[in-house]
């Protein structure tokens, strides 16, 4: 079903299945839970903004256990070598993906930002007038993977 | 061929520059429009370039003004390789002097047919 955002819960699981399966070949399922972090409580959390037509910001979340397993696929390496940096660069081109092709289903012009990863423990984000609007919970390589999108209500 | 890639984020030139690597090229990389014209000022043999949209200080577009306004790049190949889909920003980048345009995300063999497409 369609919302006022201009994306439907479908649509943009669409979108992460796309991402996930072109560059990673990797699978994803809805499921119902929540995108906790993982043994250590660690979390990679991953932006991007859109300002035009449309604006709002779009995050990807999930245990840093799977962000790591996402980079290692990407960089074709293993857990012994890839480094925090690595893990950044991959979920941030991640989101910047999945941002950019939800960008495409909003009313545009727009402009999409660089992306922003954050990774750690029991941080807590906001973003000033924004309210979120669409959300879709995923497993992934039995992990959990949130993408949610906060449109900017100032608009 | 030797094909220079132009990407801020490290993975995608990890990525990109493999797919180019198994089709038999020779990759340079950059991480932003001002790295890139060093890169074409270091090697004169350079091809083509595959190029990110949204990148920080000089982005893919403003590059690939810059490279077209000088003579000595003319005969490189660009293809725009970002997840910039929407159709203005398509033309902008065919109108600035971009060849071929890629999507992001995109599998290898989209890459691979772009380019043999291209005759590359």
């Amino acid at each position: 079903m369609q919302n006022e955002t201009g994306i439907s819960k479908e649509a943009l699981f669409s979108v992460m299945t796309d991402v996930f399966d072109s560059m990673l070949q990797v699978g994803i399922q809805e499921s119902n839970g929540s995108a906790n972090g993982d043994a250590s409580g660690r979390i990679s959390l991953a932006s991007v903004s859109i300002t035009g037509g449309w604006s709002g910001v779009v995050f990807m979340q999930c245990p840093y256990e799977l962000a790591s397993e996402l980079g290692q696929e990407m960089f074709k390496c293993d857990a012994a070598t890839i480094t925090a940096a690595d893990i950044q660069d991959a979920m941030g081109e991640l989101i910047n993906m999945v941002g950019g092709n939800v960008k495409a289903q909003m009313p545009g012009p727009s402009s999409l930002s660089l992306p922003n990863v954050v990774q750690g423990c029991e941080f807590s984000w906001k973003v000033p007038g924004g309210r979120e609007v669409q959300r879709v919970h995923s497993k992934c390589k039995d992990k959990d993977l949130v993408v949610l999108v906060i449109q900017d209500t100032k608009q | 061929m030797k094909v220079l890639v132009v990407d801020d984020s490290r993975v995608m030139r990890v990525i990109v520059g493999r797919t180019l690597r198994e089709m038999g090229h020779d990759v340079l990389e950059a991480g932003d429009g001002q790295e890139a014209l060093l890169r074409l000022q270091e090697n004169g043999d350079i091809g083509m370039a595959m190029v990110d949209w949204n990148m920080p200080v000089m982005n893919g577009i403003d590059f690939l003004r810059a490279m077209r306004s000088d003579s000595r790049y003319t005969a490189i190949q660009v293809m725009m390789v970002t997840t910039e889909t929407e159709m203005g920003q398509v033309q902008l980048a065919l109108q600035a002097g971009a060849n071929s345009y890629v999507t992001k995300p995109f599998t290898p063999d989209v890459i691979q047919e772009k380019l043999r497409s291209m005759g590359l």
